[in-house]
Formats: structure tokens, sequence, C-alpha cells
């Protein structure tokens, strides 16, 4: 079978044909898949061809282009200087082949875990194709009609609630029931290291008791107050920390069990403290007792008021201020402790002491002057003998042989005599100069 | 009034009047000329470049040089396939006496990346075969196959604007697309 020519589908592809070879091909178009194949190959390269080059560019793109290449022309039909031709992309040859040519991927960190899950996993990645299912596990309708029933009647007893213990640790499982008997909230398990264990042991609650967290309280202890940021008069601030009689009573006893100190006394100035009708008596005594809780704003049901809680006194001059157990969670700064001064002061002391007493202590009470010469330890220098015996020290040693070089006259050899005899203690003769007054021998 | 004339590259509009009014200094004129050419003129340079930036620089160059040389211009016909050949002698000048235009670029031509325009891995490889195979081409069939397939311009238009004959205009449009086909299969064989 003949087959169609290229220029024949390429022509039947721009419409160009008409009359008997129209219908000629479109006959063998209808017979000959192998034609149909190849016509539409070619147009497949049209169409690729268009979808790249025969793209409109933006109206905004087109439209800045437009007055960019005007102003060169205004430029160059007027004479003017013509402005540099500027371009939105690097030319072919400036072109970054490590560009990114994709964007990053847009981090969602509200999705957390599972967001990094999916991103390991390759969703929302083009290119790469997903390695976990997306779909969802399959469930079983008959086990979801029985929960809705059961969810329907309140019996929901036979289903097992997925807690997030179950996920973590999948064999945590086996001891849920013991977990439950303990009354252990539901939730992750944070075992206490062994010696709090053996330190305290666990106590149990009755399977049906609540669990109550216990929450470590902060022992806070009022000791001063920063009467200038509470803007208080001195008399007023003395007049909060006035000890009643029996814990002035007891003052000593507290200092020994690390209480608070409790300052002195000092004139109660009811005018300066302004409170209207306020007694003596209803001040509190909260700067004696510790603060277990600073933060504390509701009492418990079954305590007993405090009566630190009732405290409401206002500033002077700013009624609106309250001064009160809410300044305890700002305690004054602690005073400053001697007990480094007078530390350091001791050491300089002893030291100086034990300059003293070695200065003045004699070394030697025979020696003439001995008696203020100082006692340092004597470090004596011994010499061997050709024997190998220890000598004597010498009383006055020759500390020029020890640090000076030798003499000069014993490294150079000793000239010759003018009888051409080397002198009797010169174990070397040096061969005799040339003319030059070089060596030759060397 | 639409400045745009309905068939740029054949018909001549308005072009011989703008023209002669550009001609004697009219900058007013000179503008409406080169508006009314703007976009036929970028489609050919981004067809002549196959790269973005590229095109936007012979756009701009081409408007100049058609100032400088606008006493060279025809003066009776249309205006857009003048402007044009110069776009390609500016094209061909620059290029001459270095290396090829890389064929395939790190991106598509109109600057996007290869695949976000596209439907997948196996688009963008036909694409940039076909790409590739077009910049093979001889530029003048490079240029036939613009007016065809970009402009779609009829066969006899295309010999009216390239000075060819009609049956050259289709052989070597034929060929054109055959030379295509060939390097693809080329490709195909080799991968």
């Amino acid at each position: 079978m003949m087959h169609l020519t290229v220029q024949q589908l390429s022509s039947a592809l721009d419409g160009a044909l008409g009359g008997p070879s129209l219908e000629l091909v479109v006959r063998h178009l209808a017979r000959c898949h192998e034609c149909r194949d190849r016509q539409a190959r070619l147009a497949r390269f049209d169409d690729a061809l268009r979808r790249l080059l025969a793209v409109d560019p933006h109206e905004f793109f087109l439209d800045d282009l437009g007055r960019r290449a005007e102003s060169i022309v205004v430029a160059v039909a007027r004479g003017l200087p013509v402005p540099p031709m500027v371009t939105s992309l690097p030319l072919i040859d400036d072109e970054d082949p490590y560009e990114a040519v994709e964007p990053p991927p847009e981090v969602r960190p509200e999705l957390g875990r599972a967001a990094e899950l999916a991103r390991h996993a390759g969703f929302g990645r083009i290119g790469l194709k997903p390695t976990a299912s997306a779909q969802a596990p399959a469930s079983d309708p008959e086990q979801a009609d029985r929960m809705l029933e059961a969810l329907a009647s309140g019996d929901t007893a036979d289903f097992e609630e997925l807690t997030a213990r179950d996920f973590d640790a999948p064999d945590a499982g086996t001891d849920a029931g013991d977990a439950e008997a303990e009354g252990i909230p539901d939730g992750p398990v944070f075992d206490l290291p062994e010696w709090v264990k053996e330190g305290a042991p666990r106590r149990r609650a009755s399977p049906g008791a609540r669990v109550v967290r216990a929450i470590p309280k902060l022992q806070l202890m009022f000791e001063r107050l920063d009467e200038r940021a509470a803007h208080l008069s001195r008399g007023a601030v003395e007049e909060v920390f006035r000890p009643e009689p029996d814990a002035a009573a007891g003052g000593e006893d507290a200092r020994a069990a690390g209480e608070a100190a409790v300052l002195p006394e000092a004139p109660f100035d009811p005018h300066a403290w302004a409170g209207d009708g306020l007694a003596t008596s209803d001040l509190p005594r909260a700067h004696t007792e510790p603060v277990t809780d600073a933060y504390e704003l509701v009492d418990e049901p079954g305590d007993a008021p405090s009566p630190a809680a009732d405290v409401s006194l206002e500033h002077p001059r700013r009624p609106g201020r309250r001064v009160g157990r809410a300044d305890a969670a700002f305690p004054a700064p602690a005073p400053r402790s001697r007990m480094p001064l007078a530390v350091a002061l001791t050491s300089v002391a002893a030291l100086a002491a034990l300059v003293a007493v070695l200065q003045w202590t004699p070394a030697d009470p025979a020696a003439p002057g001995g008696a203020r010469a100082p006692r340092l330890p004597r470090i004596e220098f011994v010499g061997l003998d050709s024997s190998g015996a220890p000598t004597p020290p010498s009383t006055t040693p020759d500390l020029r042989l020890a640090i000076t070089p030798a003499p000069v006259e014993s490294l150079v050899a000793t000239p010759l005599s003018p009888s051409g005899a080397a002198p009797a203690d010169s174990g070397r003769v040096d061969p005799p100069a040339d003319s030059l007054g070089r060596n030759p021998g060397r | 009034m639409d400045e745009t004339p309905n068939r740029p590259w054949t018909e001549p509009g308005l072009d011989p009047e703008r023209v002669a009014a550009a001609q004697r200094g009219d900058v007013d004129a000179l503008l409406a000329l080169v508006r009314a050419h703007r976009l036929p003129l970028w489609r050919a340079c981004f067809a002549i470049t196959r790269h973005l930036a590229e095109a936007e620089l012979l756009f701009q160059e081409t408007q100049a040089l058609a100032v400088r040389q606008l006493r060279a211009a025809p003066v009776g016909r249309a205006f857009l396939p003048w402007l044009v050949k110069l776009a390609r002698q500016i094209d061909a000048a620059r290029w001459r006496g270095r290396d090829d235009r890389p064929s395939v670029g790190y991106r598509r031509p109109n600057g996007e990346p290869w695949l976000a325009g596209s439907r997948g891995a196996h688009w963008v490889e036909d694409e940039q075969k076909t790409l590739h195979a077009f910049a093979q081409l001889h530029p003048d069939d490079q240029w036939l196959m613009v007016l065809r397939l970009f402009e779609r311009l009829p066969y006899e238009e295309i010999a009216q604007v390239t000075g060819f004959p009609v049956p050259r205009v289709m052989n070597r449009l034929a060929l054109a697309r055959e030379y295509l086909e060939r390097v693809h299969e080329l490709g195909e064989r080799a991968a």
C-alpha cells in the first residue's frame, strides 16, 4: 500500500488541501492507521511548539516592555542619549543553572507532626510519588453499627477507647487493666527514678478514688517590703511588719527555724497608712508566716480563712492601689550577709601572721646574725668525685663555672710559636695556611 | 478606532501614513506605529530567541534600529514584515561567530519551571525534544513554522511575507515537520 507523503500530511494539517487532493488524503487516512498515527504525531509536535513559543505575555508585562521601548524610540528619534536596555530576567548567558526551579515548599508549623510525616511520605511534592497510602484505613461497617447502637443505648463498656498510651507504646495495652486498677490517669506514663521511689513509698489510691496531682508549692517569706516600690511611707511599712506580742515572744524560735526575720517596732501612724476605720488588730501577720502559694486567689472550701487573704489596704496617695499578698510574688532582695567579708579578712590576717612567723623565726640561732635570718629551706648541691662518692659541698661555690661559658682561649687554637713547634699543651695541630691566608684543608 | 490592523502581516492599514509622518519627524506617528505592532513583534522576537529575556532585549533593539533606519522602511506596504526582518537580522548578527544558542534552557522559554506549565514529566520530555529539534532547523524554516503555527497565516500570505513561492513554502514546511519527527525518533532510539 502506498502511504501518504509528508507533504500531503503537512498540507492536510494546515488545511491547505482541497478538491481531489483532500478527498484522496481523507480516504487514505480512513483506511491506513500508520498514516493516521504519523499525522497525529506531526500534530503533536505542532501543539508542543505552540505551548512553548506561542504564549502571549501578560498585559502588564507587555505594557512595561512597551514603555521601555518607547522611551528608547523617543530618545533615538530626538537624538537624546539612549537609556539602557534592561530585561526582567537574566539573559541566557547569565542564567544560574543551580537556581531553584521550584519555590520552596510551604511551611505549615501548625500541622505539626502530621505535616512532617506527610512531607516525608512525599505528599505535596511535584514529581515524587507518595510512599504512603493516600486512602484512609479500611473500616468495619458492622463494627461501626455496633458502636452507634452502643452509643445510643449508653453501654459502651465493650469498646476500647483509643488513648495516647496505646498510640505511643503498643505493648502498653497489656497492663492497661493494671493501670486502671491503680487509678493512674489516662495519658503518657512517666516513671519516677529509683531513688525517689525508695525514699518515698508509692501511695496507691483506691480504684474509685480521684487521683490528685501533687504540685510542690513555692515557699516564700516576707522579709522586707520595698517601701519605695510600694510608694508607702516608712512608718506604714514598719507598721506592716510590726510583730504582735505573741510573735515577738517566739521570735527567737522562728529565727532558729529559719523563718523570716522581724523588723523592729516603729510607732504606728494611721494617717500615713490611710486605712479609714482600720485598727491595729486588723493588720495581718503575714510577715511572720511563710507564704505557701503567692498566687493563691481562691481558698479551698475546707480551709480556714487566711488572714492574709483579707488584706485590703489602700495606698495613701493612690486610692486605687492595693497592697497585700500580691506583692509577695515580688519579694524584696534579701539583705546581704557579711560572712564573706569576715572570711576574707580572716584569711588575709592568717596569711600575714604566717609570713611574720616565717620572717622572724631564726633559721640557725648559732649563725652570726641569724637571729633575724629567714627560715627558708636550704638546698645543697652535692657533687660526685671520680669514684662516685659524694664530695662535701663547698662553702664558696664557683658560680662562674656554672653559669659562664668556657673562655674563648680554650676554643681558639693556640698560634704556633716562632720556632714552629706546637705548644706542649695543645693536642691538635692545624695545617698551615696558604699564601692567601686560607686554609685549604678546610 | 482600533489601531491594530486586522492582518498586520499583509495589509498595510494605516502604516503608510504613519511611516510617512514618522519619516518627516512626527514622533507621535512613530509611537503609534510602534504601538500598533507591539504584540506581533513581541511574538516574533520570542519565537526567534526562544528565551524571555533575550526576546525583551531583541524587542528593544529592533525598535531602536527601526527608528534609526526609518528612511529605509517600505512605503505603501505592511510595516510589520520589515520590522521582523530587522529583528531576525539583529539576532543573526548577535550570534554570528559564537556558539549556537542553547536549544533547551534551564527553564521553559517563558521563564517558568519546566514542570510548572506541563502535565507531567513525559510531557516535559516531549516538549524538550521538540524544542531541540526546532532549534536545529534552518532559520528560514523556523520562520516559516512561526508564521504558520503561531501566526496561523495561510500559505499564500506566508509566501507574500517571506517572498518564497507557495509550493516552496509548502514543501519546506513539510520537510521541517519531518525533521522534527526524525529528531524525535532518534532521541527515542538513543534513550
